[in-house]
């Protein structure tokens, strides 16, 4: 077992003048799960690719425990990987891929028939042990991915969307199974998805990037509750925030006919007259005619339990899209004209320039 | 679409058609005639044919010649499949794998003698080998190993292992291109897991690429083994013509000095015969030894 830690770990790929990751500081405690989201390009998976050894550092440092490993060859690292499209080696079988490491590290064959047999019983695959990947369904083969990380008793898991190549039904089964794999193997593990919601069911703690940028890096909870800024706040949750330009008045910030409190400082820490208000679509509760933001529905999608309105307002003569979530029982009419207004303390404050958090 | 059966059957037969007179023609055919032509004695001009029965592949049985032209012919096989292919794959490992700058020049270099007749290969290579003026010679006395020159072609013992070199030369480009392409088709991914795996490049070689590559391992090794049964002639025609003292002759240069230079067109169809014969059956074996199951991605 060991900790994770880039050192201001930077990438810059040959050719290309932006970096692909730009002075990454990250630390991944002992045993934890910790995700790396984001949009394409991100430099996720170059992150990611850094710590395994497959991609250069061009400046800063990787730390294994309390190993630099920043110019270590990947096999060195002890560490274990599973890809996206597994790699598995083609021509061999279950066991032979699963052994290929402790074959080439020279472990005796006895020895290594009892270590993948014990991770093959572990994920369910003792049945397939001679069978080529081929002769295998995709959630096989990605089991064997696992299994052959998992022979080799690494300290550290690398995952880089390994769920992406299942359908939606396995994908949701085969991520609480690896969460639950890993936390009782207790091996430390880097998981880099695109996908938000893989990201907040799996990771202890999530790390969000953009642009080569470390944006936050929080718990689940604390991500969807307290994003540090407009990205975080609209590339997690799902429908996402609704992220507003509001004029900044006395006493807070104008939400339609209303006046909201968000508090002297957040106002004083903000750069212009507006602000960039968030507010998530559960947090938005229907109101009386004229109170709060006028809200066109163009689309009301029901859900059974809940219903969402995907509808239009107008502030300051410019159209936002706005999503709010309503009973299910009762939705609104499509095309009607319903008013929302924010719950007291589940809105965000976002300063409109920078977008960074000023507070809620 | 939904086709009659006439349609179909026209449809079939205009693309058969052509091909099967083609084959007819120009194998077909030829194969037959030189089965029957195998048992007469003919000059290959008179009118006069004169049936012999199995005389002819009697004679092949006691010619001193014809087990020398076929150790000749398979000394060749063998030569050139363990050079070409140890070469071609290196160079297509190198151009593929160690991210060469000039790999495109070097392709275009290593492909080059692929486009040039291999009448000019051996005309070139003549003059490399000319015991006076030629590039080898040469090159020995500049450095100090006069006592290494040799007449080359004109030795008993080196004219065959002189025709290797520019078989091999010839034959490395077409190899290399090929073994390329299956490389280049091995997912990037696999490689980079034997580094986790902690494989070494040698390793990796000989567990991933040669694995992966098999197939087309397996076609060049035969390829290589047909072109030389039935074309080593050409290079022996051009560059010993048979000599020293048969010493380079093989079963190819051996039947057209036997059918058309005296003129025995029987005993060459016989020959030929046993071209066809050796050429289906070390194929055959080939097949049976380099058969490993197809690997599928």
């Amino acid at each position: 077992m060991a900790t994770v830690t880039f050192d201001q770990a930077t990438r810059v790929y040959p050719g290309t003048d932006r970096p692909a990751v730009d002075k990454l500081d990250l630390d991944v405690g002992d045993g934890e799960f910790l995700v790396l989201v984001g949009p394409s390009g991100c430099g996720k998976s170059t992150s990611l690719r850094m710590l395994a050894g497959l991609e250069d550092v061009n400046t800063g440092r990787i730390l294994i425990g309390d190993r630099d490993v920043t110019d270590v060859p990947p096999k060195d690292r002890d560490i274990a990987m599973v890809f996206q499209n597994y790699a598995l080696y083609p021509h061999m079988s279950v066991s032979d891929n699963m052994g290929f490491a402790l074959k080439i590290a020279g472990v005796g064959k006895e020895q290594r028939a009892e270590r993948v047999r014990e991770a093959a019983k572990l994920l369910d695959l003792e049945d397939y042990l001679d069978r080529k990947p081929k002769a295998l369904s995709g959630g096989q083969r990605q089991r064997v991915a696992m299994g052959r990380a998992i022979v080799r008793n690494p300290r550290v898991f690398l995952m880089d969307e390994p769920l992406s190549n299942l359908d939606a039904k396995l994908r949701v089964q085969t991520r609480t199974q690896i969460a639950s794999l890993t936390r009782r193997l207790g091996v430390t593990t880097v998981y880099v998805t695109h996908d938000q919601v893989e990201a907040m069911t799996m990771g202890d703690r999530v790390a969000v990037l953009k642009d080569g940028l470390l944006q936050q890096v929080d718990t689940p909870r604390r991500l969807y509750d307290h994003p540090d800024n407009v990205f975080v706040a609209g590339f997690i949750g799902s429908p996402a925030m609704n992220l507003l330009e509001l004029p900044v008045v006395d006493g807070g910030v104008q939400f339609g006919g209303t006046t909201y409190d968000t508090g002297r400082e957040a106002i004083d820490a903000a750069s212009g007259s507006t602000v960039t208000v968030g507010v998530r679509p559960e947090d938005l509760v229907l109101t009386a005619e004229g109170d709060g933001l006028a809200v066109e529905a163009d689309l009301v999608e029901e859900q059974g339990a809940d219903a969402f309105i995907f509808g239009r307002t107008i502030v300051n003569d410019k159209s936002h899209d706005i999503i709010v979530r309503v009973d299910g029982r009762r939705p609104p009419e499509k095309n009607s004209t319903v008013w929302v207004r924010p719950q007291p303390g589940h809105v965000h404050v976002f300063d409109a320039t920078t977008g960074e958090r000023v507070g809620d | 679409m939904v086709q009659s059966k006439k349609q179909r059957f026209l449809f079939l037969a205009f693309c058969l058609g052509p091909t099967l007179l083609v084959f007819s023609v120009i194998t077909l055919y030829p194969l037959v005639n030189g089965l029957y032509l195998s048992f007469f004695e003919w000059s290959g001009m008179s009118i006069e044919k004169t049936f012999v029965g199995l005389a002819n592949y009697e004679k092949l049985f006691n010619d001193p010649i014809i087990p020398q032209t076929i150790w000749h012919d398979y000394f060749l096989v063998v030569t050139k499949v363990i050079g070409i292919m140890v070469l071609a794959t290196y160079f297509a490992v190198a151009l593929t794998q160690f991210r060469i700058k000039e790999a495109p020049f070097y392709r275009i270099v290593f492909f080059f003698p692929n486009i040039m007749s291999v009448v000019i290969i051996g005309i070139l290579w003549q003059f490399i080998y000319n015991p006076d003026a030629g590039l080898v010679n040469s090159g020995l006395e500049a450095i100090g190993l006069e006592e290494w020159t040799q007449p080359w072609l004109g030795d008993l013992n080196w004219a065959l292992p002189s025709l290797v070199l520019p078989s091999v030369w010839a034959g490395i480009g077409l190899f290399m291109l090929l073994l390329m392409g299956g490389i280049m088709s091995v997912p990037k991914s696999l490689y980079e897991a034997a580094d986790l795996d902690g494989a070494t490049e040698w390793q990796q070689f000989w567990r991933i690429t040669v694995p992966m590559i098999w197939p087309q391992i397996r076609v060049s090794i035969i390829y290589i083994v047909i072109t030389t049964l039935n074309g080593s002639f050409i290079i022996v025609q051009i560059m010993t013509r048979g000599g020293p003292s048969s010493s380079t002759e093989v079963m190819g240069s051996y039947l057209y000095e036997q059918a058309f230079e005296q003129f025995h067109f029987g005993y060459g169809a016989a020959i030929g015969m046993m071209i066809l014969v050796l050429s289906l059956a070390t194929v055959a074996v080939l097949q049976l030894v380099l058969r490993r199951e197809r690997v599928e991605l």
